[in-house]
C-alpha cells in the first residue's frame, strides 16, 4: 500500500487565533486525487511557536517540511511540491 | 467525625412555576461557608410575583442569619415574628419554609420546618423515620404557632429531600389520585429512584421529583412546585491541568500527578497535552472537525476524560458557568461538555502551569489570550460560590 503524505495542522491557541481555524477544513480545498494520497491530522501543539524570534504561526507540517504563517494556498502548494 | 476529604455535600434544586405565571412563588436558596451549609426552601402563599417576593424575603432573611453565624431557630423565630403581625390566622400563612442546616465537619444536620410538607430523610433507598420535636413560637399578637425541629447525624449515602405543597398536591382531582400525589407517593418514588440508581445526583433526583409531579398534573402545572435535594456522598474528583510547568524539571511531577489521580482528568492546553503525552508515553491524537462551539477541536489521550485547547476554551467555560441559571447543561460543544464534566465533580483541583509563551504577548493578539491564571481563578470562584464545589488551585 502506498505510504500517504502526513499533513499535521496545529490547533494550539496561537495557531488557531492566527488563522489555523480555516486550515482545519483544508480538505475541502483539495482535489479528490490529492486527498487519496494524504493523511491529514490535527495536532494540539507542534511546539514551533515556543521558539523565540522564530517563524510565525500558524504552523502546518507537510511531511518533513514546516510551513509557517500557513494559509490554505501555502499548504496546498507545499503538498503539491512534496508529492511532485 | 466525618473526614472532610472523603465526604461531600451536594445540594441542588429543581422548580416549575404554575402554568400561566412567569415567576415561581417558591424560592430555593443555598449558602455555603467553610463550616456550614444552609439551604432554604420557602413557598409564598398563592403564586406569581407577590408570592415570589414574600418567599424571596424569607429565604434571604434566613441566609443573612446564616452569614452572621446565628442559630437557625433564632432565624425561624424572626421570620415568623416578621410575617405574623396580623391578628388573623391566615396572616401567619403568608409563606411556609424549610431550613436545612448542615455542619460538614461532624455531619450534624438540623432541619427546621414550618408548614411545608415533611422533609424526607433517606439512608440509601431506605426512608428514615426520625423524631421531630415540636417547638412552639410566640407570635407578636400573643398567639403561638408550631415549628418542627429534626436533628440527626448524616452518613455517606444519606439524602435529604424537601419539597413544596405543589409536589404533593399534583394530580389532585384526577381519577388516579383524587387527593393528589401525597407524601406517600413522593416517598415511594424516591425509594424506587434511589434503588434503581444508587448514585443518582441531587440535581437529577430533584428533577425527577418535579417532572413526576408535572406529569401528575398532565403537564399543566397547577401550583408552583419545587424540590431541593441534599446528598451526602463520597466526593467525585476532577483534575484540570492547564499550562506547561514553569520549570521543565517539573514535567515528570505533573505527569505523575495525572497518572495517579483517582478521578476524571481534563487537560487544557496543547503544549500541556504534548508534555503529558511525552512523559506518560501515551499518544495524543486529534480528529479535525468543526466543533459547534467554534473552539479548536478536542484531542484524545488514554486516561483523560477531555483534552482541549487552553485559554480560549477556558474563557468560554468561564462565560458559560457565569451565565448558567441551573446546574444542567446540554453537552453539545466542547465548552458545554467541559462544563458538564466540572459540574459532575465535587472536588475540583486545578494545576496551573505558569510558563508563558512569549508569542502570546504579541500586541496584535486579543488580550484574553494570556490570562490563564485569571480565568482559572474566576472559574474556581464561580464553581465554589455558585455551584458549591470544593475547589483548589496550585501553580507549578
Amino acid at each position: 500500500m502506498e505510504k500517504k503524505l502526513v499533513v499535521k495542522i496545529c490547533t494550539g491557541t496561537l495557531c488557531y487565533v492566527m488563522g489555523g481555524a480555516e486550515l482545519q477544513v483544508i480538505d475541502e480545498y483539495l482535489p479528490e486525487e490529492l486527498l487519496d494520497k494524504l493523511d491529514i491530522k490535527g495536532a494540539p501543539c507542534l511546539d514551533h511557536c515556543n521558539k523565540c524570534d522564530g517563524p510565525k504561526a500558524p504552523f502546518v507540517e507537510v511531511g518533513d517540511k514546516v510551513v509557517s504563517e500557513a494559509t490554505v494556498e501555502k499548504v496546498v502548494a507545499a503538498i503539491k511540491e512534496a508529492l511532485a | 467525625m466525618i473526614d472532610n476529604d472523603d465526604f461531600f455535600v451536594e445540594v441542588d434544586s429543581c422548580q416549575l412555576c404554575e402554568a400561566g405565571q412567569n415567576v415561581s412563588g417558591d424560592v430555593c436558596l443555598h449558602h455555603k461557608t467553610d463550616d456550614r451549609i444552609i439551604t432554604v426552601l420557602s413557598d409564598g402563599a398563592g403564586s406569581g410575583v407577590g408570592a415570589s417576593v414574600v418567599a424571596s424575603v424569607i429565604a434571604s432573611m434566613v441566609i443573612s442569619y446564616a452569614r452572621l453565624d446565628e442559630d437557625m431557630m433564632r432565624a425561624a423565630r424572626t421570620v415568623i415574628g416578621t410575617f405574623a403581625r396580623g391578628d388573623r390566622l391566615s396572616d401567619l400563612r403568608q409563606a411556609t419554609f424549610t431550613i436545612v442546616n448542615i455542619t460538614p465537619y461532624d455531619g450534624v444536620v438540623r432541619i427546621v420546618e414550618f408548614e411545608n410538607p415533611r422533609v424526607v430523610v433517606m439512608r440509601g433507598d431506605h426512608i428514615l423515620d426520625l423524631t421531630r420535636c415540636r417547638q412552639p413560637v410566640d407570635c407578636p399578637d400573643g398567639s403561638t404557632i408550631d415549628i418542627f425541629l429534626t436533628r440527626f447525624t448524616a452518613g455517606v449515602e444519606d439524602r435529604i429531600v424537601a419539597y413544596t405543597d405543589g409536589v404533593i398536591q399534583s394530580g389532585a382531582g384526577s381519577r388516579r389520585m383524587p387527593d393528589g400525589w401525597g407524601d406517600g407517593g413522593v416517598a415511594g418514588m424516591l425509594a424506587q429512584s434511589v434503588a434503581a440508581d444508587p448514585g443518582i445526583s441531587a440535581g437529577e433526583l430533584a428533577r425527577r421529583v418535579v417532572s413526576h409531579a408535572e406529569m401528575n398534573d398532565l403537564f399543566v402545572v397547577k401550583n408552583d412546585m419545587s424540590c431541593t435535594v441534599v446528598y451526602f456522598r463520597r466526593p467525585r474528583k476532577v483534575l484540570v491541568v492547564t499550562g506547561p510547568p514553569f520549570d521543565g524539571d517539573k514535567d515528570a511531577m505533573l505527569a505523575e500527578r495525572v497518572r495517579s489521580f483517582d478521578g476524571k482528568v481534563i487537560v487544557s492546553g496543547g503544549t500541556t497535552a504534548q508534555i503529558l503525552s511525552r512523559e506518560l508515553g501515551r499518544e495524543v491524537s486529534q480528529v479535525l472537525r468543526r466543533d459547534p462551539s467554534g473552539l479548536p477541536p478536542e484531542s484524545s489521550m488514554e486516561g483523560c476524560a477531555l483534552v482541549t485547547e487552553g485559554v480560549l476554551t477556558l474563557g468560554r467555560v468561564k462565560g458559560l458557568l457565569d451565565t448558567m441559571k441551573s446546574s444542567r447543561v446540554e453537552p453539545k460543544g466542547i465548552d458545554s461538555r467541559y462544563v458538564a464534566l466540572l459540574l459532575d465533580g465535587d472536588q475540583i483541583e486545578f494545576i496551573v502551569g505558569t510558563r508563558v509563551n512569549t508569542q502570546h504577548h504579541d500586541p496584535n493578539l486579543p488580550v484574553e489570550i494570556e490570562l490563564r491564571r485569571g480565568v482559572v481563578r474566576d472559574i474556581a470562584r464561580t464553581l465554589e460560590t455558585k455551584f458549591m464545589k470544593r475547589v483548589s488551585i496550585s501553580y507549578i
